[in-house]
């Protein structure tokens, strides 16, 4: 596995990386038992921030280099190339989704039971539930995150050019973000309301990843400097959200006795538009994170970090193969939630992932061999790992 | 004087202020203390010693539905047989498919009239099966609890039916949590039928997915009577100090 580890890179973007595809496919299977373990439960950003954000700072790593380079139209269309995988990819999902729904229904034989079930969004309306799927406004219960990152890369390949200026990006974006807060927008949905995750609001997330990723040629990266006080300020902010998190479902009573505006805030923590708590939280994460494992540590390159870098590195056939599996595991645990049938969900779901990030790095290793060996052959965009 | 001796009875035997755990029926549906919402309803206990109770339920299809075997009838008949003197009713509105908005308006179309000591609003399903914006919900949720209060009553939230049909093909734990926040900031019980449900299928409860076709009906009544009793223990729970 370590020779398919391509060790130029962050291995900790790659670690990190990893494990929020591994906890998306846990978060993305109800009743799994490993989903009282993950972050979700004690921070307010969940295993979706971090994925987000990471995928700004690959993206900022990738295609601000390819931009340098190849100007930005060569880069956008390189891009917008992913946009269309992805697209495909998630079409793909959802006649999987639909079908397991169908076979859930069937299974169960749910008949005179649940009638409020009303899951046939798409039996009621097929033709119509097709057409609005096809144009992102229809999204089945977790099939949420792909439209979101599919739009969001759609935003990059034009906002591109502004990388050049990282603090006119990051500018344009807190605006952006600041008035789709304030005015309450968001992309429209076809069930009603607008997208679970709001692309126009998420796009500060991608983008902090993105300024922080992207290092042209000969000068630093962004990085903040190591400060007590900013640590301070971190978790000042991180333990009261854990605790409140914490309290929520263990002693909601004594939530209610807190004082002051608490209470309210918490109430108000909004995951559709990415509250600015969840963007901090996980922002004060990623400063801890930065500090504790520094740029060249040991252990993101060790033996038990080892499965999640190879994940992390493949970031796009493993993202896509966590939701598909995730069907699985959710029809499985549908049948038997168990001991027995956790483990080996939770078993044969990592391996798989596991398998599918090796296969991927090792066709992509191939590739660059074969393109080294024989510079006659088209180049590919192997490399891209947005 | 009727009323004068129901108080002192209350205050002198807590645990027998509702009923809730008759031993014959532990074994099927006992609803386990942790699983209960520790956060009190001031109103309830007042109003029984006072002599009169009146609670409104309000959600979709399972408050829709009608007839002795509905969990609200179960309910009024177990508080009924345990205080033979109270003026107790229990009135449900429903309609399948009523999102929380929608029952919400249902709630408070009743309440001049109704008068409730103690809404129970049962929610939550719809939002998660269409998978509707969740902090739509959740300002539905808090605006509604802040109006029904203002109203002059208690309030509680039963959250979705646990069924793996549901759980496989909806993102019901975010709905769920949602629920549970807006109940814990609010201060009002979250009345935890998800977790009851999953409780009593995995000890030999109802288990209406499991059930033969020929057991349908009997289960539900059995699952409904658990339900009754569940928010039985959970009342009482609320009330105790």
């Amino acid at each position: 596995m370590q020779n398919l580890i391509r060790s130029a890179r962050d291995l900790r973007v790659d670690l990190f990386r990893g494990i929020a595809l591994w906890f998306i496919f846990i978060n993305h299977v109800p009743g799994n038992w490993l989903g009282h373990a993950t972050i979700r439960n004690f921070t307010m950003a969940d295993a979706t921030e971090v994925f987000v954000f990471l995928a700004g700072y690959a993206g900022g790593i990738a295609y601000g280099l390819v931009m340098l380079r190849e100007g930005w139209f060569f880069a956008a269309a390189r891009v917008m190339g992913r946009v269309g995988t992805l697209y495909v990819a998630h079409v793909f999902l959802f006649v999987v989704f639909t079908a397991q729904v169908g076979f859930s229904a069937a299974a169960l034989d749910r008949a005179a039971y649940l009638d409020e079930l009303q899951m046939d969004a798409f039996g009621n309306a097929p033709y119509e539930a097709l057409v609005q799927a096809l144009l992102l406004a229809f999204q089945p219960a977790f099939l949420n995150i792909l439209p979101l990152y599919i739009v969001l890369l759609a935003m990059f390949a034009l906002a591109m050019p502004l990388l050049r200026r990282p603090p006119l990006l990051l500018g344009a974006s807190v605006a952006l973000y600041a008035v789709v807060r304030g005015f309450d927008l968001n992309l429209p949905s076809w069930t009603g309301g607008g997208w679970f995750f709001n692309p126009l609001a998420w796009q500060l997330l991608f983008v902090c990843g993105v300024v922080i990723g992207f290092a042209p040629p000969g000068r630093q990266p962004f990085r903040l400097p190591w400060s007590r006080w900013i640590m301070a300020l971190c978790l000042a902010l991180l333990i009261p959200c854990g605790a409140a998190m914490l309290l929520v479902w263990n002693a909601p009573e004594l939530l209610a006795e807190l004082p002051g505006p608490w209470t309210a805030l918490l109430e108000g923590v909004d995951k559709t538009s990415l509250h600015p708590l969840r963007l901090l939280s996980l922002l004060a994460l990623t400063y801890i994170a930065a500090h504790f494992v520094p740029r060249g540590a040991a252990w993101p390159a060790g033996f038990i970090a080892r499965p999640f870098v190879l994940m992390g590195q493949q970031g796009l056939p493993v993202f896509c193969a966590s939701i598909a599996l995730s069907f699985l595991g959710r029809v499985a645990l549908e049948q038997d939630d168990r001991a027995g049938m956790q483990l080996a969900v939770n078993a044969l779901g990592f391996a798989a992932l596991l398998a599918v990030g090796w296969v991927s790095a090792w066709y992509g290793q191939k590739l660059r061999a074969t393109k080294t060996a024989n510079p006659g052959l088209p180049p590919r965009a192997a490399t891209d790992t947005a | 004087m009727r009323a004068t001796l129901l108080a002192m009875l209350l205050l002198c035997a807590s645990p027998g202020l509702f009923p809730g755990s008759a031993p014959a029926r532990a074994a099927v549906c006992d609803t386990p203390v942790d699983l209960l919402d520790p956060i009190p309803l001031p109103r309830l206990r007042p109003a029984i010693a006072a002599g009169e109770l009146r609670i409104l339920i309000g959600g979709s299809a399972t408050a829709e539905a009608a007839g002795a075997a509905t969990y609200h009838s179960r309910l009024a008949a177990l508080l009924q047989n345990h205080f033979p003197t109270l003026a107790l009713r229990v009135e449900a509105r429903g309609r399948a498919g009523a999102t929380a908005a929608e029952s919400l308006v249902l709630i408070l179309r009743e309440m001049p009239g109704f008068r409730p000591h103690l809404v129970l609003w049962q929610t939550g399903t719809v939002e998660a099966v269409r998978s509707l914006e969740l902090d739509e919900m959740s300002d539905t949720l808090g605006e509604g609890i802040t109006r029904i209060r203002a109203a002059g009553a208690d309030v509680a939230l039963l959250d979705q039916q646990f069924s793996r049909f549901l759980r496989a093909n909806a993102d019901i734990d975010s709905y769920r949590n949602a629920m549970r926040v807006v109940a814990a900031a609010e201060g009002v019980p979250l009345m935890r039928r998800y977790d009851w449900m999953r409780h009593w299928m995995e000890n030999d409860g109802p288990d209406m997915e499991r059930a033969p076709r020929a057991e349908r009906a009997a289960t539900l009544a059995q699952l409904n009577d658990c339900l009754a009793r569940a928010i039985a223990a959970q009342l009482r729970h609320s009330a105790r100090r």
